[in-house]
């Protein structure tokens, strides 16, 4: 995508709920957006996708889109308890990040 | 076949701080700029950057950009070019300011300066004491930067094609660089980009080691370009290691820790550093530790089942100690080394960290390399530059400094524009006509990858070859394993000319982008254990141990026969190393004459 532009990959409907998200190019962008600048969130996150091999449903994957958003440090802090975590909801997801 | 043509003055690969510097300098310059980025600019590794960025600034004490370059001409063995280092060192003031001016929230003095804090090998007046250079923001200086530079870009109006993935760099007949192949993540889509001058900003290539400090982005996919380009890749044998990284994982485990009592021991539970050091113990510089790892592990006192870590002591500390002064250490060890560090030790290896060597240029960032007459050894190729982690200026020769990378991605992101800005000022006013065969060549390696049948696994493919480069060229070399690491990863290189994946979607298709960065990763591993095999001498981050420590060769270092740069080329299938000069006369004081490098 060129900066600035509209994402133009469909996103999935969040009333959806706990339906499955279809594989295919918003698993593959979820995926891609888990590439992190530091080593510690590539490593969790590549724990986390080896578990979720099948896929994610769809509130998981609203939640897991939120979290990308947010800034390496800040996650990374929020995970070890050093921030507090922005939005009660991510709690569940980020518990699986740490799950070792 | 014909692929969609976007025209650009100037585009640069890369998005972190080295690209984002010298993007600044080509969209001031009211130039049409693109800058290709596959993870979005505030993602790339730059972010993990702590310690500074060194400038003698001399805000707290003395300095001077002289005792600077002595320290980094020490530092890099002698190997570093010491007109690049001048340059540098006389630089840094300036870029640091500037990029005060961008917005970077640097911490203060009392009296509203920049603060500057000591770091190691940084000392003031030609050696005698530590002296205060590293400018920081908190421990968060990387992030800072990144994000103090793209928002100066996004004000000069520089265009961003975030997640496009660069294929290949592409030369006409005469050698002139017309700008890149790639392919849009999104869509699939590959186009060229047409540009009148590209610069690569790609950062390194850590990963090619199985044990590495380096993010999963960190692919070297500059290097893999230019080398197919038939660029030579200069000093690759050079990589830092760190010492404590964790098992396995890779994570850092910062210096601190042992600062704060922390204690290395083998399998016998014996603080062995007290046999290497006895002094510094397990204080001793990176690569007295690092080698005194290795040593206690090749003699089969390493720990676990494979023999092959030592152990990170600090359950001795009081637990208040270990969270208030070592915080997200004990998070650290939970997460990757499966042990909680207050009650049990965490299992590390010397750890790759940073590569020294890369695509070669000259201080104003203009990649150089010999011409085919050998009448000159550093002839600039046109409308092509480099800086940051992927180019070698060579200002950290056999072994960095800690802060000089950020400084090398300011000043050479900086020149590497500002030599652009010069070049594009001066040529024609429309692009030279596009090579169709080398673009055909980029999309042959494509539609190989969509087409292969019965290959190898991106997966295994990759590991094998990190695993090859830790065990036969880390952080100590036997000459034994260096020859059998050379057959190794040509063998490697056969397998992954032939790897298969099974998604052929379009679409963010992660398999191939992994299998595309795999392609990059395969040139500079092979760089990285060619040259180093060839070099019979111990210099720096390169230590044999066949190469004797005598009264002629100090620390095994054989000036006579090796003070010269290796220049890797890959030639068809094979490779050839060739050699040049170091550039020993600075631009204008006298030169650093060699001495026994000690500390």
């Amino acid at each position: 995508m060129i900066a600035g532009s509209e994402q133009t990959t469909a996103r999935p409907d969040a009333s959806a709920g706990q339906r499955p998200v279809p594989p295919g190019p918003h698993l593959g962008r979820l995926r891609w957006h888990s590439r992190r600048a530091l080593l510690e969130l590539d490593l969790l996150f590549e724990r986390f996708w080896r578990r979720n091999e099948q896929g994610l449903d769809i509130e998981q994957a609203i939640l897991l889109e939120e979290l990308l958003e947010l800034e390496d440090h800040e996650l990374w802090d929020m995970l070890c308890g050093r921030l507090e975590i922005g939005d009660s909801r991510w709690r569940g997801l980020m518990q699986q990040l740490l799950e070792v | 076949m014909t692929i969609p043509i976007r025209k650009f003055d100037a585009i640069i690969v890369g998005a972190g701080g080295a690209g984002l510097r010298a993007a600044i300098q080509l969209s001031e310059a009211g130039l049409k700029t693109a800058v290709l980025t596959k993870v979005f600019p505030t993602r790339s590794h730059t972010v993990a950057a702590q310690g500074g960025v060194a400038a003698s600034l001399g805000n707290s004490e003395e300095d001077h950009w002289h005792w600077h370059m002595y320290d980094t001409v020490k530092g890099s063995d002698w190997l570093g070019d010491q007109d690049a280092i001048e340059f540098m060192c006389r630089e840094a003031n300036e870029v640091v300011v500037e990029l005060e001016h961008y917005g970077m929230p640097f911490d203060r003095l009392d009296n509203g300066r920049i603060y500057q804090r000591p770091f190691g090998g940084h000392m003031s007046n030609f050696g005698e004491k530590p002296v205060r250079r590293s400018c920081a923001a908190a421990d968060r200086t990387g992030h800072a930067m990144l994000h103090a530079m793209y928002q100066r870009n996004i004000k000069v109006n520089t265009q961003f094609f975030v997640e496009w993935m660069a294929l290949d760099l592409i030369r006409d007949a005469e050698g002139e660089v017309l700008g890149v192949t790639a392919m849009d993540m999104e869509t699939g889509e590959v186009a060229m980009f047409h540009a009148k001058a590209t610069i690569f900003a790609t950062g390194g290539a850590g990963r090619i080691y199985y044990s590495s400090t380096n993010a999963f982005i960190n692919t070297g996919d500059g290097l893999g370009m230019a080398a197919r380009a038939g660029i030579p890749l200069e000093d690759m044998e050079f990589w830092q290691f760190h010492p404590t990284g964790v098992a396995g994982a890779g994570v850092l485990i910062t210096e601190g820790v042992r600062g704060e009592g922390g204690i290395l021991r083998n399998s016998s539970g014996e603080r062995f550093m007290e046999r290497y050091a006895p002094n510094a113990k397990d204080l001793a510089s990176r690569d007295v530790v690092s080698r005194a790892m290795v040593t206690e592990i090749n003699e089969g006192r390493g720990c676990g089942p494979e023999r092959d870590f030592v152990l990170l002591d600090i359950t001795h500390l009081d637990p208040k100690t270990i969270m208030q002064r070592l915080p997200g250490i004990r998070e650290i060890a939970i997460q990757f080394a499966g042990v909680d560090c207050i009650k049990d030790p965490i299992p590390v290896v010397p750890t790759c960290h940073y590569q020294m060597g890369g695509i070669p240029t000259n201080y104003l960032g203009q990649v150089v390399m010999p011409t085919s007459s050998g009448s000159q050894t550093n002839a600039p190729v046109p409308g092509f530059y480099a800086a940051g982690e992927c180019a070698c200026a060579s200002v950290h020769g056999a072994n960095r400094l800690g802060t000089n990378s950020l400084l090398d991605l300011l000043v050479f992101g900086k020149s590497a524009g500002a030599s652009a800005v010069e070049y594009l000022k001066q040529a024609p006013r429309a692009h030279k006509p596009l090579p169709q065969e080398a673009i055909d060549r980029s999309l042959a390696r494509l539609d190989r990858l969509n087409t292969q049948k019965d290959g190898a696994s991106v997966h295994e493919s990759r590991l094998a070859m990190q695993r090859a480069m830790q065990n036969h060229c880390g952080v100590f070399r036997f000459s034994d394993k260096l020859k059998q690491g050379v057959e190794r990863i040509v063998d490697i290189e056969r397998q992954i000319a032939a790897t298969e994946i099974q998604d052929k979607s379009q679409v963010f298709n992660t398999a191939r982008l992994e299998a595309l960065e795999l392609d990059n990763m395969i040139e500079v591993a092979k760089a990285t254990m060619v040259s180093a095999e060839a070099r019979k001498e111990s210099r720096g981050a390169h230590v044999r141990d066949d190469a004797i420590d005598s009264a002629e060769r100090p620390n095994g270092r054989d000036d006579k026969n090796w003070l010269k740069h290796s220049l890797w080329f890959k030639d068809g299938n094979g490779n050839r190393l060739e050699y040049k000069p170091v550039v020993m006369s600075p631009l204008t004081v006298e030169t650093i004459e060699l001495k026994t490098r000690a500390y």
